[in-house]
């Protein structure tokens, strides 16, 4: 591998990226297919406000979507990882606040897809891939700066 | 960190945009309807006065299902809405009043359900319980 373009660490950091975007792909469509029952998925949280929920049920499928094809497609990795990331974070938050008052829901990000047994692996999961985008991000950031020094 | 600014903005602007493309155009775009909490509900007096025209529509998971239900309850929940619409046909008869329950008031579930029935059906004659399964038990009515 001497001489090559390509680190192995380069290499598993594009694969963790695709990974990633293809999750918010298929999360993205599914929510895509039916709007208002992802909405009706949301109205299910009494603490979101209904403005709120109506604006998300529209424009966050967009977002996991764009994000992903952003991702997968290496055009605009960082701008998707930091987007991924604050997504993640604040469904994270909002989790919590549904277990601390005890709602049981689900919430739509999967569909009929993937239910997850309890809404602590559901965090778990999603503390996880946090950690994956945070990483990716830093990672694609040095390498980002390297390049521009040369 | 300008580059990631930037690219995010762009993906924001482009979802804005496809957002709303999706409200004027996607044929199952959401409508503004805000949710009114007394929307559909039933105490268990007032379901109780009704008794021999409902049908439940248990929207709990198919474990806490399968544990107890209410007797003649059909499952019908988001993890399987296919096939709980498919068990509800089998045995609905256009008569019968659908009422919706949950585990208790916390959850959720039963208004979503009752909602999407609502929908889906084109139906507004259907109903969740107040409380759902926790005061059907406090009631200590039979359980199947």
């Amino acid at each position: 591998m001497a001489g090559s373009r390509f680190t192995r660490g380069m290499i598993i950091g594009r694969i963790f990226e695709v990974l990633i975007g293809l999750i918010f792909w298929v999360s993205g469509l599914i929510k895509l297919r039916d709007p208002s029952l992802f909405l009706a998925d949301m109205e299910a949280f009494p603490f979101l406000p209904y403005p709120i929920a109506f604006a998300t049920a529209l424009f966050l499928p967009w977002l996991e979507l764009i994000s992903a094809v952003g991702l997968i497609s290496g055009r605009l990795v960082r701008g998707s990882l930091a987007i991924l990331g604050l997504l993640t974070a604040a469904f994270i938050g909002f989790l919590a606040i549904a277990r601390l008052l005890e709602i049981e829901a689900s919430c739509g990000c999967f569909g009929e897809w993937l239910v997850f047994p309890s809404l602590e692996t559901h965090i778990a999961f999603n503390a996880l891939m946090l950690g994956v985008i945070v990483v990716l991000h830093r990672k694609r950031q040095e390498r980002d700066q390297q390049c521009s020094s040369r | 960190m300008v580059t990631t600014i930037r690219q995010a903005v762009l993906i924001a602007l482009l979802s804005l945009v496809a957002g709303l493309l999706t409200m004027a155009f996607h044929p199952l775009s959401p409508k503004w309807q805000p949710w009114n909490p007394e929307e559909g509900a039933l105490s268990l007096e007032e379901v109780l006065a009704i008794a021999d025209t409902v049908l439940w529509i248990d929207a709990r998971t198919d474990d806490e299902f399968i544990a107890g239900h209410i007797p003649g309850a059909i499952l019908v929940n988001e993890d399987d809405w296919e096939g709980g619409l498919g068990r509800l046909f089998e045995v609905w008869e256009p008569d019968q009043v659908l009422i919706v329950y949950c585990g208790a008031e916390s959850c959720m579930s039963s208004r979503v359900v009752m909602r999407r029935l609502r929908e889906d059906l084109q139906d507004e004659n259907i109903y969740y319980l107040e409380g759902g399964w926790s005061v059907w038990q406090a009631a200590g009515l039979p359980v199947e």
